[in-house]
C-alpha cells in the first residue's frame, strides 16, 4: 500500500508487547538505549510536551503522570529521563519535530542539564524503602546512609536528603509508584507504608521548594490513591494524557502519535497519493453518509491525517470498543492495528472496520479480543462465525449474491460490540466500510445485506440499525432455517405444506367427515401417489368425496386430466373434483415463498417446545401459519370434474370448470353446491335410474357404475356422493318412478293412494344399507314389485318434443337382466325418415326439419351411395365420428 | 569587484581556514542575490565576472591556499555523510550533478515561493579533481550510475538510502520517489547541459536560460516536494563548473603548456610537470584520489575540436564550490 512500512518490532510474525519497561536484565530497556533510538519511535505529544516543560531549568513543581494502564505513562517518563539524561539528542530530537510539524516553540523548549537521573520501575520491587534507591544510585548515597544510620531514626531526614542532593542534583522517576505504594504493609510492627508516606512528603517538599536540586516524577493509575494525595500537596504537575482538556487535540495527537509509532515512512508518503488511492471510497462515504459538502474538506483532511486506516474505524475502535472494555487503551490499540495492517495492508487500500475478519485470527481481530478479554465478545464472534456459515450453507450462490458476506459480517461484529446506543451500523455504514478502489451499487448491496440478514440468525434490527447480539433473533434463524435447502432435503417442508393446503381446504382433520382433501404432490403428472399417506392412495379411499388439488394448471387440461384419469386411476373416475390453482399461478411446491412460509412454521413449531426463545417460537409459529394459511385460502378459484370420457382418444374427454367464489374451508362446500345446482341434471339421473330399474340392477352395482364415467362419450352425471344419490333414488321411489327391493324382506315403493310426501316420510329411513348389502338391493319397476291394491304404472322416458307420441306400453313382462347402460334400443317408438340423394349440406338441413338434435337418439342410420371412387369412400370413412360400430358393403366393379 | 581591504588582509595573513572561509563568504556574497528571470544571463555572466577577482587572487599570487583547499573547505561527500548520520527525522539528498553557485538563487527563491523553510544554505567544496566519479567514490559508492534503480548496495556512506540516478523530466522523477525513508537523487542535470552546450560558443547564456527555466518550474519543485514529503532534504551538487567561454587566452608559450598536459580537459590524473611558469597556470594536488595535476586560473587555450566554452575539473572558484542547502517542507 504505497510503499507503507511497519517498524521493524511489528514485522515479526508474532508481536511483541509495546509495553514499556524503564529498564530490564537484557539491557534493552527504554532508559538503557539510546535516546536517539528511544526519541526515534517517540511523537511529541502535547502530555509529552508538558512533560518536558516542566523538567525545564527553573520550574518548581513536582510532576504526577496519572493514566490508566497502557495509555503510556512509562513511554512518557522514559522520554523525561532521556530529556534530562541526553539534552543534546533531545534537543535535536525537538527541532527535527519543529521542522515537521512547523512549530518554531519545539525548537526552543529549554532544556535541564547536568542532573543525576534515576529512575525505576518499583514494580520490580528492588528496593524495599525509596531511600535506599536513591542511596544506591547516588554517587553520595553511601556517605549520606552512613550518617542517617548513625542518627538511628526510622526514615532519612530532610537535611540529609538535602545534603545529598546538593552534592548531585537529581532527577527522581518513580514508574509504577502507585502499584509498590498499594503493596507496602503498614502494620505496627512494620509501618512501611507509613514511611513511605512521610518519605514521599519529604522529596515532595524538597522538590517544591529547591527544584534545582530534585526534580521529582511519580506515575500513578489513578489521583485517588493515598501515594498520589501527598505529592497532590504539593501542587504538581499533572500529566493525566488529557492534552490539555481539547478533545480535537487529544484525537490528534493520539492518532499521529498511533501512526508514528506503527510506521516508519508514514510521513514520506503524499497527500496526492492518499487522496488518490482512497478517492472512491472517501466519495462514497460521503454520498452514503450525507455529508454536507461543508464538511467535505475537513473530512477528506480527515482521511488523509488517519490512512492507511479509516477515519471511521480509529474512532470506533478509540471511543467505543476500547473504552467500552477493560483494554489497555493505546498499547493495545497498537497491536491490533499494526496486526491488522500486517494481514491487510497490501489487500485493502483503506483499511475499515470490514478488514477485521472473523475467519482470520492474523487480522488483529486475534489482538482485539486478547485486549477486551471479554467471554460475551468472544462468544459474539462465534456466533458470528456460525452465521457466516449459515449464509453460505443456506445460499449456494453465495459468491454472487453476497460476494463481500465475510466484509460485511466482520464489519457489523466489531461494530455490534461498542456500547451503547451506538452499537451495530446502519446499512450506509456498512456499505462505506466495504467500498474500496470500486464503487458498489447501491441495490446490489441492498440485495446482499438482504441475503446476509435474512439467513443469519444473531442479526437484530435496532430501529435503522442493525446488530449483531448473543441471543438469536428467532425470526432470523428461522427464516436463516427455512431458507436453507439443505436442512430439507427430506422433503418435510412440502410435505408441511400439502398438510397446510388439506388444512386450508379441508379444515382439520377431524372435522373434513365429507370430503377427502388430497394435495397432489409435486409429481403428480407422473407419479402421485407414493409421496402420499397410504391412507390418501385411491385403494384406501372410503366414502368421503375426493377432492384433489392440483398444485400447478396444468397445459391442455382436459386431456392431461384425462390422461391422468385414466393412469393414476383405476376406478371411481367420475368421483374426483380437481381443484384448480389461479391461472398464472406458480406450482404450490415451487413457489418459493411458500415453501419458505411452510418451512419456518414447521421450524417453529418444532422449536416452540425446545429452549428458552419456545415461546418467541410459538409466536412465530402462529404468525407463519396465518400467513402461509392466508396465501393459500386464495389460491385455488376453480374446480374441474369430469364431463366426458374418452379411454381411447384422451384428447376427446372433457371436463367441466366452474369457478368458484368461495374461498378456504368454504370451497368443498361451494364445490357441492355447484355440482348440485350447476352441473348435476336431475332428468338424466332419472333416466339412468329407470334404465336400471328395467334391468333390475342391483343398487350396489348401478352405484358403482354411477362413480365411473359414461362410456362412448355420454355426459357423465356428477357424483354427489353415496347417500345423496340414495335419497334421490328414494324421491324418485316416492314418486313411484321405481320400486326398491330390500334384500328380499321388503318392497319400497308408492302406494296407491299415497302422495309422495307420505311415500317420502315412509320410505326414507328404509335404505340404510350399505357396501355389500347393497347387492342385495335390487332396483324395479313399480309394477314389478308385488303390490296390493294396485300400482301406478311406471312411465316411460318420453322421446324428445317434437317427436311423434310413442305407442303405450304393453304389459310387463319380467326384464331379463341386462346392462344398465344399453347401446341401442328398442323397446320406444320409431319413425323412419328418408330423403332422396342430395348434397351432405343438404342433408345437414334435413336433419334440422326432422328436429333432430345433438342428443336426439336415433337407430338403424342408413347413408348410401349410388357411386364413388375409392378414394372419396376412404375419405368419408375417416370422416367418421370414432366410438361407434359401422358396416358396410358396396358392390365393387370387377376388372376387366 | 575588486578585493577590499578587510578581504585581502583574510586572504594574506590569516590561517587557511580563515582565509578560504572568506573567500566563500565573499564568494556567496555575490552569488545568492536575487535573480530575475529576463535579466538571467546576462546578470550570470556579470556575476562570473565579479567572482572573477577572487580566482586572480587564487591563481596570481594566492595558488598556495589551493592545497590546503581539501582540508580547509569541508568538502560536500564529507558534510553529506555528517549530515546523514545526524539522528531523528529521514532524509534525502537531491544531487544536482554539475549546479554551481552561480543557480544558487533560483533555489533560494524557489523554495520560499513554494512554502519551503531553508534551514542552511551554504557552500561546500568539490572534490579535487571536481568530477562526478570522484564525488561518487568519497561517497562510497563506485560511480554515478551505480545509483540507478536503488543499485548502490549496503556499502556505501549514506546507509538505508534507496538511490537513483536518471536523466529524465522532473515529473517523470516524482514518480520515482516511493514512500521509502530515506532517498539519495542524483539527476543529470545541469551537468549533461554543461557537456552538451559547452561547444556551442554561448555555452554559459544557454546554460542560464536552462538553469532559470528549469529550476523556477512547477514540475521541478513538485519533485523537491515529494522528495521533501516527511524528509529533510539536502539539495547540493557534485562539483560546479567554469564558464570558460569568459576566460582570457593564455600567452602562447603557456598555452602551448596548457594544451599539451591538459589537451581539452581540466585536470590529468598523477604527478606530472606543473611547467615553469609564474605564477602558475597548473598546479600539482594531492587529495584523497590521489595526486592530479589541475588547471589553474581562468586561462583558456586552443586545442583540436575547440575548447570547451563550460567545463569543470580545475581550480576555479565556481567550478570547486557546490550550494548545500538544506530545507523541508
Amino acid at each position: 500500500m504505497l510503499g507503507l512500512q511497519l517498524r521493524e518490532e511489528f514485522r515479526s510474525k508474532r508481536l511483541k508487547g509495546t509495553a514499556i519497561e524503564l529498564s530490564n536484565e537484557a539491557k534493552t530497556g527504554a532508559t538503557q538505549v539510546a535516546a536517539e533510538q528511544f526519541l526515534g519511535i517517540t511523537y511529541p505529544t502535547h502530555d509529552l510536551l508538558k512533560g518536558i516543560e516542566a523538567v525545564a531549568p527553573n520550574q518548581g513543581r513536582p510532576i504526577a503522570i496519572i493514566g490508566e494502564r497502557g495509555l503510556g505513562k512509562s513511554h512518557l517518563m522514559a522520554a523525561l529521563y532521556h530529556a534530562v539524561n541526553d539534552p543534546e539528542s533531545t534537543r535535536a530530537w525537538l527541532k527535527n519535530w519543529s521542522a515537521t510539524l512547523s512549530d518554531p516553540k519545539l525548537g526552543k523548549m529549554a532544556l535541564r542539564d547536568g542532573m543525576l537521573v534515576i529512575g525505576e520501575s518499583l514494580h520490580r520491587q528492588r528496593y524495599k524503602f525509596l531511600w535506599d534507591l536513591l542511596f544506591e544510585r547516588h554517587p553520595h548515597g553511601t556517605y549520606i546512609k552512613g550518617k542517617w544510620d548513625a542518627t538511628g531514626t526510622p526514615l532519612p531526614s530532610d537535611q540529609h536528603i538535602l545534603e545529598l542532593l546538593r552534592k548531585q542534583p537529581t532527577m527522581l522517576l518513580l514508574d509504577e509508584f502507585q502499584t509498590w505504594y498499594d503493596g507496602l504493609t503498614n502494620t505496627k510492627q512494620f509501618p512501611h507504608k507509613s514511611w513511605a508516606f512521610n518519605f514521599i512528603q519529604i522529596l515532595s517538599e524538597i522538590a517544591k521548594e529547591h527544584p534545582e536540586l530534585l526534580v521529582l516524577v511519580v506515575s500513578v493509575r489513578d489521583g485517588n490513591t493515598d501515594a498520589y494525595q501527598q505529592i497532590h500537596r504539593v501542587n504538581p504537575v499533572q500529566i493525566d494524557f488529557k492534552a490539555g482538556g481539547s478533545p480535537e487535540r487529544i484525537q490528534q495527537d493520539r492518532r499521529r502519535m498511533l501512526l508514528h509509532r506503527l510506521f516508519e515512512n508514514r510521513l514520506q508518503i503524499t497527500n496526492a497519493q492518499i487522496e488518490k488511492l482512497t478517492a472512491t471510497h472517501v466519495a462514497e462515504s460521503f454520498r452514503l453518509l450525507d455529508v454536507p459538502s461543508s464538511e467535505h474538506d475537513r473530512k477528506r483532511r480527515d482521511f488523509i491525517e488517519t490512512w492507511p486506516f479509516s477515519p471511521a474505524l480509529l474512532q470506533l475502535l478509540e471511543d467505543q470498543v476500547l473504552v467500552a472494555t477493560d483494554a489497555q487503551e493505546t498499547r493495545d490499540l497498537i497491536r491490533i492495528l499494526a496486526n491488522l495492517f500486517k494481514a491487510r495492508g497490501d489487500a485493502s487500500l483503506i483499511l475499515t472496520a470490514a478488514d477485521f475478519r472473523l475467519d482470520d485470527e492474523t487480522t488483529g481481530i486475534a489482538a482485539l479480543l486478547d485486549s477486551v478479554m471479554n467471554q460475551h465478545h468472544r462468544a459474539l464472534r462465534e456466533k458470528a462465525l456460525r452465521n457466516i456459515s449459515s449464509v453460505t450453507e443456506a445460499v449456494p450462490d453465495h459468491p454472487v449474491t453476497a460476494p463481500q458476506l465475510k466484509e460485511l459480517v466482520s464489519s457489523l461484529w466489531l461494530r455490534s460490540i461498542a456500547v451503547g446506543n451506538l452499537a451495530g451500523a446502519d446499512p450506509a455504514t456498512l456499505q462505506v466500510d466495504i467500498t474500496r478502489e470500486k464503487q458498489i451499487d447501491d441495490n446490489g448491496f441492498s440485495v446482499q445485506l438482504t441475503t446476509i440478514v435474512g439467513n443469519s440468525f444473531n442479526i437484530h434490527q435496532d430501529g435503522s440499525r442493525l446488530i449483531f447480539r448473543e441471543d438469536e433473533n428467532p425470526q432470523a434463524k428461522l427464516m436463516a432455517c427455512a431458507r436453507n435447502d439443505r436442512m430439507f432435503s427430506d422433503g418435510a417442508d412440502l410435505a408441511q405444506l400439502a398438510k397446510e393446503v388439506r388444512y386450508v381446504i379441508g379444515g382439520s382433520e377431524e372435522v373434513a367427515r365429507t370430503f377427502r382433501v388430497i394435495a397432489l404432490p409435486n409429481s403428480w403428472l407422473t407419479d402421485p401417489w407414493t409421496a402420499l399417506d397410504e391412507v390418501e392412495r385411491p385403494d384406501q379411499w372410503d366414502d368421503r368425496l375426493p377432492i384433489l388439488v392440483l398444485p400447478d394448471e396444468p397445459d391442455k387440461l382436459n386431456e392431461r386430466l384425462g390422461q391422468w384419469l385414466k393412469e393414476h386411476l383405476q376406478k371411481r373416475r367420475n368421483t374426483i373434483r380437481f381443484l384448480l390453482p389461479r391461472a398464472g399461478s406458480l406450482n404450490t411446491f415451487v413457489d418459493r415463498d411458500m415453501v419458505i412460509l411452510a418451512r419456518a412454521e414447521l421450524k417453529a413449531l418444532e422449536w416452540s417446545t425446545q429452549g428458552t426463545q419456545g415461546s418467541d417460537y410459538a409466536k412465530l409459529h402462529k404468525k407463519f401459519q396465518t400467513e402461509l394459511r392466508d396465501i393459500l385460502k386464495k389460491r385455488f378459484d376453480r374446480f374441474a370434474v369430469l364431463h366426458r370420457w374418452n379411454f381411447a382418444d384422451l384428447s376427446q374427454c372433457q371436463f367441466q370448470i366452474e369457478h368458484l367464489q368461495k374461498q378456504g374451508a368454504q370451497i368443498p362446500e361451494a364445490i357441492e353446491q355447484a355440482l348440485t345446482n350447476d352441473l348435476f341434471v336431475p332428468e338424466d339421473f332419472e333416466e339412468l335410474v329407470l334404465e336400471a330399474a328395467a334391468q333390475n340392477s342391483p343398487l350396489g352395482k348401478f352405484l358403482r357404475e354411477l362413480q365411473e364415467p359414461r362410456p362412448a362419450g355420454q355426459d357423465c352425471i356428477p357424483w354427489l356422493g353415496e347417500t345423496v344419490i340414495k335419497e334421490r333414488m328414494l324421491r324418485l321411489c316416492a314418486r313411484g318412478k321405481i320400486a326398491i327391493n330390500l334384500r328380499g324382506t321388503e318392497y319400497l315403493q308408492a302406494l296407491p293412494g299415497d302422495d309422495e310426501e307420505t311415500t317420502w316420510r315412509r320410505i326414507r329411513p328404509k335404505l340404510s344399507y350399505t357396501g355389500r348389502q347393497l347387492e342385495e338391493v335390487f332396483l324395479l319397476m313399480p309394477s314389478a314389485a308385488p303390490a296390493t291394491g294396485g300400482a301406478t304404472p311406471a312411465t316411460v322416458p318420453q322421446p324428445p318434443s317434437g317427436e311423434p307420441p310413442t305407442p303405450p306400453p304393453g304389459p310387463y313382462p319380467p326384464v331379463p337382466p341386462q346392462p344398465i347402460f344399453p347401446t341401442n334400443d328398442g323397446a320406444r317408438g320409431r319413425v323412419t325418415l328418408t330423403n332422396p340423394p342430395t348434397s351432405p349440406l343438404n342433408l345437414i338441413g334435413k336433419l334440422e326439419g326432422w328436429q333432430i338434435g345433438p342428443a336426439t337418439p336415433v337407430h338403424e342410420i342408413k347413408l348410401a351411395l349410388s357411386g364413388a371412387t375409392g378414394a372419396q369412400l376412404k375419405e368419408l370413412l375417416k370422416k367418421l365420428p370414432e366410438g361407434l360400430a359401422y358396416s358396410l358393403s358396396l358392390d365393387k366393379e370387377q376388372d376387366g | 569587484m575588486s578585493l577590499d581591504a578587510a578581504l585581502l588582509h583574510a586572504l594574506t595573513k590569516e590561517a587557511p581556514e580563515k582565509a578560504w572561509a572568506a573567500i566563500i563568504e565573499a564568494a556567496w556574497a555575490q552569488c545568492s542575490q536575487p535573480l530575475a528571470k529576463d535579466r538571467a544571463p546576462a546578470e550570470v555572466t556579470k556575476r562570473d565576472r565579479q567572482v572573477e577577482a577572487l580566482d586572480h587572487f587564487l591563481s596570481t599570487s594566492g595558488w598556495d591556499l589551493w592545497p590546503a583547499f581539501g582540508t580547509a573547505v569541508e568538502r560536500t561527500s564529507e558534510r553529506l555523510v555528517r549530515w546523514w548520520a545526524q539522528p531523528f527525522g529521514a532524509k534525502a539528498v537531491l544531487i544536482l550533478d554539475g549546479l554551481s553557485l552561480r543557480e544558487l538563487p533560483w533555489l533560494l527563491q524557489g523554495a520560499k515561493e513554494h512554502g519551503f523553510t531553508i534551514h542552511s544554505a551554504s557552500a561546500s567544496g568539490s572534490e579535487l579533481p571536481g568530477e562526478t566519479d570522484e564525488f561518487a567514490r568519497a561517497l562510497g559508492f563506485s560511480s554515478r550510475s551505480q545509483l540507478q534503480n536503488n543499485g548502490a548496495g549496503l556499502s556505501h556512506r549514506l546507509p538505508k538510502a534507496r538511490t537513483e540516478c536518471v536523466d529524465m523530466p522532473w515529473k517523470d522523477c516524482a514518480q520515482f520517489v516511493d514512500a521509502s525513508p530515506n532517498w539519495v537523487f542524483w539527476h543529470h542535470w545541469p551537468d549533461s547541459q554543461v557537456h552538451d552546450g559547452s561547444g556551442a560558443g554561448q555555452g554559459l547564456e544557454m546554460l542560464s536560460k536552462d538553469a532559470a527555466e528549469q529550476l523556477s518550474s512547477n514540475d521541478f519543485w513538485q519533485f523537491v516536494e515529494t522528495l521533501a514529503k516527511g524528509r529533510r532534504l539536502v539539495i547540493t551538487s557534485d562539483h560546479g563548473y567554469a564558464a570558460t567561454g569568459l576566460f582570457h587566452d593564455a600567452p602562447d608559450d603557456q598555452a602551448k603548456f596548457l594544451k599539451d598536459v591538459f589537451k581539452s580537459g581540466r585536470s590529468k590524473p598523477g604527478t606530472s610537470n606543473a611547467g615553469s611558469a609564474i605564477p602558475p597556470v597548473a598546479l600539482q594536488i594531492t587529495s584523497p584520489h590521489g595526486p592530479c595535476l589541475m588547471a589553474l586560473g581562468r586561462w583558456k587555450w586552443r586545442s583540436q575540436g575547440g575548447y570547451p566554452t563550460l567545463a569543470h575539473g580545475g581550480l576555479s572558484l565556481l567550478e570547486v564550490l557546490s550550494p548545500f542547502v538544506e530545507l523541508t517542507k
